[in-house]
């Protein structure tokens, strides 16, 4: 992956724009868009993702069958006209499933990562504000936190807290949040160098104020970029751990846990397997996508 | 442009391969070359035993096959015949309804060379009653009226009559270890990794940790001699890789198949599929003392409201068989449900439907249904999730980890849950049934108070020796059991093995684990 | 150097007691009783509370917490595994070389295999292969690794027969899970190799070497990698980290006796003590891991401080965290 992380180009720009004095008409953000407009495989990505969230609000009226409709004597049949992706082993239409699966797994990788960037987004900015031994507090207790490798340590914590939705998505903040605090604190602390923040801190703007009016907005451009890979990061999580069954409970049809049963069937139906898997890798190939071209908008020298 | 393209390309690429696999399926490449040597057995074992010796640790299921093939029972089952046949023991001779006296071989060496005498049962017994981790196996020995009588005879007291002593003793958790063996080695923990206190047709050879566990023909057996100079223990956690590595060719047998994988391989004329009926039973026990489960009615209609025939098939396959009564059909006190009373053990929507509008619930409610995972459990689970769903009852469920469960079994904190008794002996399954226990005496149970009649039936079943009077008796409790539904009956699931077409002599232990000791090659 | 060495090894000690502190909280809030594991489900109830006074379950928990520590720093002793009986300590070194075998194994062909991949995508840019390769590396970052695992599974294993499906008692045995542990790695550092490759041929450097009239091999290989690589060298020791987690279930999905699956096992039948002690080794040898990285990262990037090392590697750790 290429840097995520280089010095805000937003700030760059912000800067160059207020010394030609035409701050409305170019702002970063436009420009960072005009950029990102250009880049058909972002596009690309973001057509994908609102095609997602659009069948996952319109689920009822797209599947044609329930989450769990259960008919035991249409069990494991193939896939034909009558049901596109096959049935499972209780005989419920997994095409059914798959639709209403868009309603679990990217909102759920979603929640983790909001949750994980605004726990360490708080202790970063407090890290990166503060500096001297706050910080280093701060990041020494990142540094015990993350060396548990994540995955293991989300196990951990789902494993001890019990199966459940609300305990996955604990497990998956809480194991990802000191990984996502640095990359914030990191970007506030580019920010934090640059003059204007300075000037603001020469006209004596009270921290908090620095804070969120200056650096966290100036910030925004490496932290969105690390957001988007966040979101796909946690939605390969929770689709892992629901496989080997720490994750959501059935009949939710979460695809990980989806693909946990149809390991079984691997060799009797291969069909099981295929589907749910694809729609993961679909779903984490747009946000990669996405993400890419948020990076390559933002930081307009590593095209 | 060109971008998308090639990413569209790469993905259609790589469902080609799946998709490409799919099709191979179908014409199956013969198995490898590398058959492996006649003399040698290679199975493919579910999980890493906890120890190999049965008298350091509470008795588990990865342990079992292992444990038949380095220990001798004093006597043996016989699964086909649901009979004991001799073994250590020769003979034996039940002086009254709690002394039976066994007369041993004089010719049974532990692996180590010792020799067994009606001593080392004695140890084997007072250890397993002392260890606190068997009493499933050993409570019920009153060791003090247990007595060596001379070198090759000893008689064993229980503390009650018990009718159904023998499939205890014929169990792995019975195997006779010898007490000169275990001191030469430097006490019972050293028999946890390098077994040599046994006496079966195979002894100890390596075991390396997570991978595999070799055992090598014992020359001295004293039952002639062993088959195979070495069998091997692969232990593949994952069932479809098993299944894999029998028809690769890696592995002569697989323990624990997926019920669901058997199919593609029945076919199949170079393996086998071996499919022993059990007295295992899957239950759903409710908790009785809970509000909503205390009203019968309540309970009777989710009985009424299952599809027992069509959840055995979806959870089982075709290896288990539909159940009518709280006893397995192949428990020795089974007793067919007749007109004597009602049994609620069968599909009828209508009826259920009826009889919750009678109930204290009439609009449906909600519970949770705690389970431990496992492939049956988790989709017995949903079926009935899904077919309560008609009486409008929301069932919530919960997959619970083992230390959990059975912790919340044993203080009734619970509103349903899924077992699956193994214990043959059915008063080990009336346990659950006696209300005067309490859920952490019995470890689990419905909590449900069948009233002092019954109680006394139950008692006086137990002191029964006589089988027929025996099962007259049982006949009413189930009867009892039956009509009140403090637990759903399942079906009862088959142990199944998949292995090589020639191999023979592979039976089931009383607790129907795989007995792999008489194994051998047509 | 050395005394650089000194202080980060020193670290490792509030490292430790921190992840001890973590996963002790863990135990202490799983629900459930662990006697259960040890004595069985059907034990009396006298057993169980023998059990428990023996292993000092009843003791407030912070005495816990003491003993615990003080066994560990005193005797080296993680206690008994709950489903076992053995000493935790020689249960999990017994597997540990398995699981760093196969993490090192399958970093190591995610670099052979994606590096020249990366720098040829750099050198000709939007050239067929470029796009092709690229393609790959996305979808090898979003694959969920599992799945690829059970889809050549199926292929390799179940149709072609080329491969075992389990095990890694042969060589061949290998291949799938250093296949499927690498997967995302290999496309992760495809990508970094080529951003970075891309932006170091812009470099004047590299320009001024063509000017000299150098072979563009060399330029290419002489001073284009030895800088394009110092970002992937500063990841290599997140990407262990992050494999470590991959072992965990490529060991479960290949039967594998290694830490992964002794772990996974523990943690399905909470059995804590292994539990913790896996967790407090493979927090270890992770931050042995990313000292040694960072003595390598010093060692290409000698324009680095020493001062400055521990900063840069956490700087550019944080790609990979999110990746």
């Amino acid at each position: 992956m290429a840097k995520l992380y280089t010095p805000a180009m937003a700030a760059i720009d912000k800067k160059k724009a207020r010394l030609k004095g035409k701050v409305q008409k170019s702002s970063p953000g436009r420009e960072a868009w005009k950029r990102l407009r250009r880049n058909k495989l972002a596009i690309a990505g973001l057509v994908i993702l609102i095609i997602l969230v659009l069948i996952a609000v319109f689920a009822p009226f797209i599947a044609p069958e329930g989450i769990d409709n259960q008919v035991l004597t249409r069990r494991l049949q193939p896939p034909s006209s009558e049901h596109i992706m096959g049935t499972d082993e209780f005989g419920r239409d997994i095409f059914s499933r798959i639709i209403y699966g868009t309603q679990i797994s990217f909102p759920v990788g979603l929640i983790c990562t909001v949750i994980a960037f605004a726990l360490g987004g708080v202790l970063a900015s407090i890290a990166a504000f503060k500096g001297g031994r706050v910080d280093n507090v701060i990041m020494r207790f990142m540094d015990i936190f993350q060396s548990i490798p994540p995955l293991l340590f989300a196990i951990a914590i789902a494993a001890s807290l019990g199966n459940g939705i609300v305990n996955l998505v604990l497990a998956i903040s809480l194991s990802t949040m000191p990984a996502r605090s640095r990359v914030i604190r990191a970007a506030i602390l580019t920010v934090k160098s640059n003059d204007y923040i300075e000037s603001a801190r020469a006209i004596g703007a009270s921290s908090t104020r620095q804070l969120l009016k200056y650096m966290l907005p100036n910030a925004m451009g490496p932290i969105l970029t690390a957001f988007t890979f966040s979101v796909a990061t946690a939605i390969l999580t929770v689709s892992s751990m629901s496989y080997i069954g720490l994750g959501i409970t059935p009949p939710t049809p979460e695809w990980g846990s989806m693909l946990s049963s149809s390991k079984a069937l691997l060799r009797t139906a291969p069909y099981t397997l295929y589907f749910p898997g694809l729609m993961i890798m679909i779903t984490v190939l747009a946000l990669n996508l996405f993400g890419d071209g948020l990076r390559d908008a933002l930081d307009p020298r590593l095209k | 442009m060109k971008k998308i393209l090639a990413i569209v390309l790469a993905a259609i690429l790589l469902l080609a391969t799946a998709a490409c696999s799919n099709q191979t399926a179908s014409t199956p490449t013969p198995a490898a070359s590398a058959k492996p040597a006649a003399q040698k057995l290679t199975v493919a074992h579910k999980g890493n035993p906890t120890s190999l010796n049965h008298l350091t640790v509470s008795n588990v299921s990865v342990n079992g096959p292992l444990g038949h093939l380095l220990y001798d029972t004093l006597v043996n089952y016989d699964s086909e015949t649901d009979s004991f046949k001799p073994s250590i023991a020769t003979k034996w001779e039940q002086i009254d309804s709690t002394h039976v006296k066994f007369t041993l071989r004089n010719d049974v060496k532990a692996h180590d060379g010792s020799p067994i005498k009606a001593s080392d049962v004695l140890y084997t017994v007072t250890t397993g009653v002392n260890s606190g981790k068997l009493d499933n196996y050993y409570a019920r020995f009153k060791l003090e009226d247990c007595k060596v009588v001379d070198d090759y005879t000893i008689i064993l007291a229980t503390k009650t009559p018990d009718p159904y002593l023998f499939y205890t003793i014929a169990n792995n958790a019975m195997g006779i270890v010898s007490e000169a063996a275990v001191k030469k080695a430097g006490g019972l923990d050293s028999q946890t990794q390098k077994p040599s206190s046994g006496t079966g047709p195979y002894k100890f050879v390596s075991w390396d940790q997570g991978a595999k566990v070799v055992l090598a023909r014992n020359e001295n057996y004293w039952g002639g001699k062993p088959f195979f100079d070495t069998i091997e223990f692969r232990i593949i956690t994952d069932a479809s890789a098993r299944m894999i590595n029998l028809e690769s060719g890696d592995v002569n047998i697989v323990l624990d198949p997926d019920l669901n994988q058997i199919k593609t391989i029945a076919s199949n004329k170079k393996f086998q599929v071996q499919n022993f009926k059990t007295k295992n039973l899957n239950m759903a026990f409710f908790n009785t003392t809970k509000d909503i489960f205390s009203d019968v009615k309540v309970r009777q209609a989710i009985a009424l409201a299952l599809d027992y025939s069509q959840n055995a098939k979806v959870s089982m396959g075709e290896y288990g068989y539909v159940t009518d009564s709280v006893l397995a059909n192949l428990s020795p006190a089974y007793a067919k449900p007749d007109s004597s009373y009602t049994n609620y053990y069968h599909y009828d929507l209508a009826a259920a439907k009826k009889l919750l509008a009678e109930s204290k619930y009439p609009n449906g409610f909600s519970f949770t249904l705690k389970y431990m995972e496992n492939a049956i459990f988790t989709s017995l689970a949903q079926l009935i999730q899904n077919q309560l769903n008609q009486l409008n009852i929301k069932v919530t469920l919960q997959p619970t980890a083992s230390t959990v469960f059975y912790n919340d079994a044993a203080s009734g904190n619970f509103d349903m849950y899924l077992a699956a008794p193994s214990n043959p002996d059915p008063f080990a399954t009336l346990i659950f049934f006696d209300g005067r226990l309490t859920f952490k005496s019995a470890n689990g149970g419905s909590g449900w108070k069948g009233g002092d009649q019954f109680y006394a039936l139950l008692d006086k079943a137990k002191a029964t020796m006589d089988d027929k009077a025996r099962n007259e008796i049982m006949k009413q409790l189930q009867a009892t059991i039956n009509s009140n539904v403090p637990a759903l009956t399942l079906g009862s699931q088959n142990r199944v093995l998949v292995a090589d077409a020639n191999l023979t002599g592979i039976s089931l232990t009383p607790f129907a684990d795989i007995n792999l000791s008489k194994a051998s090659r047509k | 150097m050395l005394r650089y060495i000194v202080k980060r090894l020193l670290w490792m000690i509030p490292v430790v007691i921190g992840v001890l502190c973590i996963v002790f909280v863990l135990s202490v809030v799983t629900p459930g009783d662990p006697v259960t594991t040890l004595v069985g489900a059907d034990a009396s109830a006298e057993a169980k509370e023998a059990m428990r006074e023996k292993l000092g379950l009843n003791d407030p928990v912070y005495v816990r917490f003491a003993n615990y520590v003080i066994k560990i720093v005193t005797k080296g002793d993680l206690g008994n595994s709950y489903t076992s009986n053995q000493p935790v300590k020689t249960e999990i070194l017994d597997r540990f070389p398995v699981t760093l075998k196969l993490t090192i194994a399958s970093v190591i062909v995610a670099l052979l295999l994606s590096v020249p991949l990366g720098i040829i995508s750099a050198v000709k840019r939007y050239s067929w292969i470029d796009n092709l390769s690229m393609a790959l590396s996305l979808i090898g970052v979003s694959i969920p690794q599992f799945w690829f695992a059970l889809l050549t599974l199926l292929l390799f294993a179940v149709n072609l027969r080329w491969l075992p499906a389990s095990g890694i008692s042969s060589v061949k045995g290998w291949v799938l899970p250093v296949l499927m542990i690498g997967v995302g790695n290999m496309g992760n550092f495809a990508r970094t190799t080529r951003a970075s490759m891309l932006e170091v041929i812009q470099q004047d450097y590299i320009r001024t070497a063509r000017a000299k009239g150098q072979k563009e091999a060399t330029v290419i290989i002489k001073h284009g990698l030895r800088n394009a690589l110092i970002p992937i060298v500063a990841n290599v020791g997140n990407v262990v980290g992050i494999s470590l987690g991959g072992a965990v279930i490529a060991e479960n999905i290949f039967s594998v006796a290694g830490v992964g699956k002794y772990m996974l096992d523990a943690i399905n039948s909470r059995d804590w003590p292994a539990v913790q002690g896996g967790i407090i080794l493979l927090a270890i040898a992770f931050s042995i891991i990313m000292l040694i990285m960072d003595l390598l990262y010093a060692a290409i990037d000698p324009r680095l401080k020493s001062e400055f090392r521990a900063r840069g590697r956490k700087k550019a750790g944080r790609k990979l965290q999110v990746a």
